[in-house]
């Protein structure tokens, strides 16, 4: 037992170092493509639950559900293929740890606490092009690879504060931090022109906070608010400060309907302010950024005693997407989960699969998103 | 927590990351087509070639690296107003040889010398024929004291029909390799006077211009060897048949005297060899930052390549680790030049030449502290008489300048689109 919890304090420590998201071909465009601040438990209702999950990081308040320290490490897989432009990709699939978090309540007080990482943003993508390149004269076959791997993490302490049985507030401040190692290299067919590489290794820094509320408003109906604010992301490029973005407002807010003990449904609304950052990503020749809405709704069945042990989740999710260097993307996507508990709950083992499809800005791009975690309640 | 309790969460745990690791191990792959530039990063490489003009500045050219008797190779050729004539002094021949193998037996005192044979190695030779004619190397007759000061003045007298001990020729099909002839056993009227040293020359011999050149001692220990045949006392006081070899104890060639360094002119090659410095004065933004894709320096001669018809003047560009001027030592890096290496450049070659430098720019790329000049040097050094003479930055017209095509540099990072 002992070492099961030495592994998940590894990999909470080790998390910043290895924390990425799922990849994406709109990885590229803007600060990366975005990661998701939900355990597994919400992204197996597509998020719905997010709001009010204490294994996810949407609202700080949702920290108060805590009844004892809970520790859980994940690991998502993803495949994917798309077709963009008249290129096509196919079998595409990374392995990440897209969640972790060390929670908890402080034995006879109302505070509860986490600490949380999840990706911000994906910085991962291994781009290939051959063309035809003109230099002095000659006609060159050019091989170009474009790299990434890295990602932008975010790292949230949270407290919240359990005011009464049907109220509790929270706040968080957010770490943004992560580093990525980035180039691109270029080879040339013929033997007299050496291949041309740019490496750099880069650093991110940005800091934000964030502050919600959870409310019953009856036994049934839970409704959640949360705002959160971020500062600029900083990259720096081999120790030297390269380009700001500013990084965008959030507001979410979600309601969550339990007309039974054993039935959750849960909504969750997200809107971010990313064209904020449109001036930045301008200056650096980057895509457009649009402000973005997130709906995901989903419910969750059994999983609490007296109830079925084995709880299954379903979800919606429709989400656009900031970055584009045309029409705004956007994703939906159908998920399923489950979990199950042992040990008398001492340890939960959660799944949840995911089928995303992403549209726009040119690109069509399908996935499957697998995600499995476990949680450790000493 | 009951151990048989943490038993059970053990071997569960263990079977649920089996099952995680057995969905999620699959090798990564995220190479994929790029879609640029609306699904790449904003900043993409691109290619600028540029030419430097005033870019070589204070060059200058030395001789005396590399004398002809250090030198790897020893040219024979003429072509009807230049000759170059390999020379080999052997080291003394004993007064007896060994009977038997081995040291069993006293040595046994020579009674008379029947032949000798001379051998040498061939490394290249120009593939030039007239007809049935082939090109003979005549071997000649020298005093046993030449050394590194003998000139070709010298030994003018020598290279003589009334001195030609053989003649070998030289078949079309002879690629390179041994060569060798016979010499009689007469042929040296003051071996004892010389105190058994032998010297022998060559020349080179054809209706049309034409070289070999040959492997030296410096570059092989047993290159050029000279083997006697002679009869010594035998026990019973019949005289036998036994050989002994000697290796050369000096070997060089002789040509006509090089010119003097001309300040105004670079000039590389000859022997003794000349090298030339090149300083290189270029925006630190292309040399330390951008990535080098082609780097060229253009030279300009002065005059055609000078040397041997049908020979070539091999060039060999390297960097410096200090600037000492015409002490400076060579940095050898892993390919001095792209693509062939080395530079060949045909004798009487006239137009402009190209020497790749591109590996040389890298490598004084930030944070490197080499003194951005390059020495160029002929390969194997003073192995042949040809060299090269090409405008400095002092001239009025045939300046050397750079051609380079650079990448500059840039971040990659998010942004795209």
């Amino acid at each position: 037992m002992r070492r099961i919890y030495v592994v998940l304090l590894g990999m909470m420590l080790l998390a910043p170092v290895v924390t990425e998201a799922q990849s994406s071909i709109y990885s590229p465009l803007g600060v990366g493509f975005l990661g998701r601040p939900i355990g597994t438990r919400s992204r197996g209702a597509a998020g719905g639950l997010g709001s009010f999950d204490a294994r996810s990081a949407i609202n700080p308040a949702a920290t108060g559900g805590f009844r004892r320290l809970s520790i859980t490490g994940s690991i998502g897989t993803e495949l994917r293929s798309y077709n963009a432009l008249g290129a096509s990709a196919d079998g595409l699939r990374e392995t990440r740890a897209p969640f972790g978090q060390l929670g908890g309540w402080l034995r006879g007080t109302p505070v509860s606490f986490s600490l949380t990482y999840y990706p911000y943003a994906d910085r991962t993508y291994n781009l290939i092009a051959i063309d035809t390149v003109e230099i002095r004269g000659d006609s060159l076959e050019s091989s170009d690879r474009i790299f990434s791997d890295g990602a932008v993490a975010n790292i949230a302490g949270a407290l919240g504060y359990t005011i009464s049985s049907r109220f509790s507030v929270g706040a968080a401040l957010h770490l943004i931090t992560g580093s990525a190692r980035a180039g691109a290299r270029r080879n040339f067919d013929q033997p007299g022109f050496a291949a041309a590489r740019e490496e750099a290794q880069l650093g991110f820094n940005g800091l934000g906070f964030s502050v919600g509320i959870m409310a019953a408003l009856f036994r049934e109906l839970t409704v959640s608010l949360a705002f959160r604010n971020d500062s600029r992301l900083e990259t720096i490029a081999d120790s030297v400060a390269f380009s700001r973005i500013e990084l965008p407002k959030t507001f979410s807010g979600g309601v969550l309907v339990r007309p039974f003990p054993a039935v959750q449904w849960g909504t969750t609304v997200i809107r971010q302010t990313w064209s904020e950052a449109a001036n930045d990503l301008e200056q650096i020749g980057g895509a457009n950024a649009y402000d973005t809405w997130e709906v995901s709704s989903g419910f969750e069945l059994g999983g609490i005693p007296g109830s079925t042990r084995i709880p299954l989740r379903l979800g919606f999710r429709y989400a656009q997407l900031p970055f584009s260097s045309s029409d705004q993307p956007h994703e939906v996507d159908i998920s399923a989960g489950s979990g199950y508990d042992f040990a008398g709950g001492r340890a939960v083992f959660e799944f949840s699969a995911e089928r995303i499809f992403r549209r726009g800005g040119g690109a069509e791009e399908d996935a499957w998103y697998l995600t499995f975690s476990v949680t450790v309640r000493p | 927590m009951p151990g048989a309790k943490a038993a059970e969460l053990g071997r569960r745990c263990t079977a649920i990351v089996g099952v995680v690791l057995a969905t999620t191990s699959c090798n990564e792959n995220v190479v994929s087509p790029a879609v640029c530039p609306e699904f790449c990063p904003p900043a993409t490489l691109e290619v600028f070639d540029s030419i430097i003009p005033a870019s070589v500045v204070r060059d200058s050219a030395f001789r005396g690296y590399v004398k002809a008797a250090e030198s790897q190779r020893a040219q024979v050729a003429a072509d009807g107003t230049v000759e170059s004539n390999p020379i080999f002094r052997f080291q003394p021949f004993s007064d007896s040889i060994q009977l038997g193998g081995g040291f069993v037996d006293a040595p046994r005192p020579v009674v008379e010398t029947d032949s000798f044979r001379f051998e040498f190695i061939v490394n290249r030779r120009s593939l030039d024929t007239a007809g049935t004619e082939v090109p003979e190397l005549p071997v000649f007759r020298l005093p046993a004291d030449i050394d590194s000061n003998t000139t070709q003045a010298d030994l003018e007298p020598y290279l003589q029909d009334s001195t030609e001990l053989a003649a070998i020729p030289v078949a079309d099909d002879f690629l390179g390799g041994n060569l060798g002839a016979v010499i009689p056993g007469d042929a040296f009227p003051t071996f004892d006077e010389d105190n058994n040293v032998v010297s022998l020359g060559l020349g080179y011999r054809f209706s049309r211009p034409g070289f070999a050149d040959l492997l030296t001692s410096d570059s092989t220990f047993l290159a050029t060897i000279l083997i006697r045949y002679a009869k010594v006392d035998s026990i019973d006081g019949a005289p036998v048949e036994r050989a002994d070899t000697v290796i050369v104890d000096f070997d060089s060639y002789v040509s006509p005297p090089t010119s003097a360094i001309d300040n105004d002119l670079l000039s590389i090659g000859g022997a003794p060899s000349a090298r030339a410095l090149i300083r290189v004065d270029i925006p630190s933004g292309i040399v330390d930052s951008s990535s080098v894709v082609r780097a060229t320096l253009i030279l300009v001669p002065t005059e055609p390549i000078g040397g041997i018809t049908n020979d070539t003047l091999f060039v060999l560009a390297e960097a410096l680790p200090y600037d000492l001027g015409a002490k400076s030592s060579i940095v050898v890096l892993p390919s001095d030049t792209l693509g062939s290496g080395v530079l060949r450049i045909p004798v009487d070659w006239t137009d402009t030449v190209k020497v790749e430098i591109t590996n040389i720019l890298r490598a004084w790329r930030s944070p490197s502290t080499l003194p951005h000049t390059i020495s160029l040097r002929t390969l194997p050094e003073a192995g042949s008489i040809a060299e090269g003479r090409f405008g400095s930055s002092r001239s009025p017209i045939g300046q050397p300048f750079l051609q380079i095509s650079f990448v500059p540099p840039i971040v990659v990072q998010g942004g795209g689109g």
